[in-house]
């Protein structure tokens, strides 16, 4: 429940500021996208944190 | 005349939100007035069940207990011993009467989702829910402040890792630890109560529906109907399991604001 909801959590926090990011500068989705794979990153390292050994 | 009633019956069908705002018990029949409901009566049938029962059966303690005493030791013993103890450790004792008062809540609530004749459950109003969750929430944080101090926030939104990867990793945790958490919590007992009771109303409903479609329908209608009773007994496994749920994700919130450092 914990791993899930970080992995959610990460692609959702970073990949909504990529999309507030490309409201701004105007792209059309590549920040979102950048932010998105930023942030499973981050979960999976926070998951590993916090939960592996 | 049997036609005739169903098809006033029928007339509900498809079920919608409407279905879940009764009317008005006091004053009587009103429109749009939602303040004293079958929910409200629910709600305080629970919580006088709740108090009489332990009351009842704690009144003369035995030493072998009586039927009724064994049943609230049982269920008191579930909650402490394989929830708060199980989840916290050994100082989740003094957690275990709330994580049981919220237990019993929620199972009382929810089982009135199946009761017969009375099959609506309080807790498919997002409003029980949340209230529920807040409390959970504003409790853990408490927790987590009163042991640690403001330092609690720091622990709580800063993983162990290199100061290079932080920023990645702070706005996640506190996404995850201050906003998801009591949305989460509320959002899954609700939606499961209010999806329980809509899955009734479509196979109840549904039934009478098609017999009133066509009367060569009526060996549908009568296994939509057969189908509703086993679906009631689906939906016994899920308030168990969310009153279950809801109890020892609090618990497991209560742990992590009462863990140490690592």
């Amino acid at each position: 429940m914990t791993a899930l909801s970080y992995l959610i959590a990460g692609i959702l926090v970073w990949g909504g500021i990529g999309w507030l990011v490309d409201h701004f500068v105007g792209t059309t989705g590549i920040f979102a996208g950048i932010g998105a794979v930023l942030g499973v990153a981050g979960g999976v390292y926070l998951i590993v944190r916090r939960l592996g050994a | 005349m049997v036609i005739g009633q169903s098809t006033v019956l029928a007339a509900a069908f498809p079920p919608s939100v409407e279905d879940f705002y009764l009317p008005s018990i006091l004053p009587w029949g009103a429109e749009n007035s939602y303040w004293f409901t079958k929910i409200t009566v629910l709600v305080w049938v629970a919580v006088a069940a709740i108090i009489v029962f332990f009351l009842m059966s704690y009144r003369k303690p035995q030493l072998v207990p009586t039927k009724k005493q064994w049943l609230a030791e049982s269920i008191y013993g579930f909650v402490r011993n394989n929830i708060a103890v199980d989840m916290i450790g050994p100082q989740g004792v003094r957690f275990a009467p709330y994580l049981t008062t919220l237990f019993m809540f929620i199972l009382v609530n929810n089982f009135f989702g199946i009761l017969p004749l009375v099959q609506i459950s309080p807790m498919s109003h997002i409003a029980f829910p949340a209230v529920l969750a807040v409390i959970s929430y504003v409790m853990f944080i408490w927790v987590g402040i009163r042991k640690h101090g403001i330092a609690y926030f720091k622990h709580a939104v800063v993983p162990n890792a290199p100061l290079g990867i932080l920023p990645l990793l702070v706005p996640i945790e506190i996404f995850s630890n201050f906003l998801v958490r009591p949305f989460s919590l509320a959002v899954r007992l609700f939606a499961n109560m209010f999806a329980g009771h809509m899955l009734l109303l479509v196979f109840t409903l549904g039934g009478f529906a098609m017999i009133n479609a066509n009367v060569l329908l009526a060996p549908v209608s009568v296994l939509s109907w057969v189908l509703t009773i086993a679906i009631t007994f689906l939906e016994f496994m899920v308030i168990c399991l969310q009153a279950y749920v809801f109890t020892v994700l609090t618990a497991s919130y209560v742990q992590g604001s009462l863990a140490d450092e690592h």
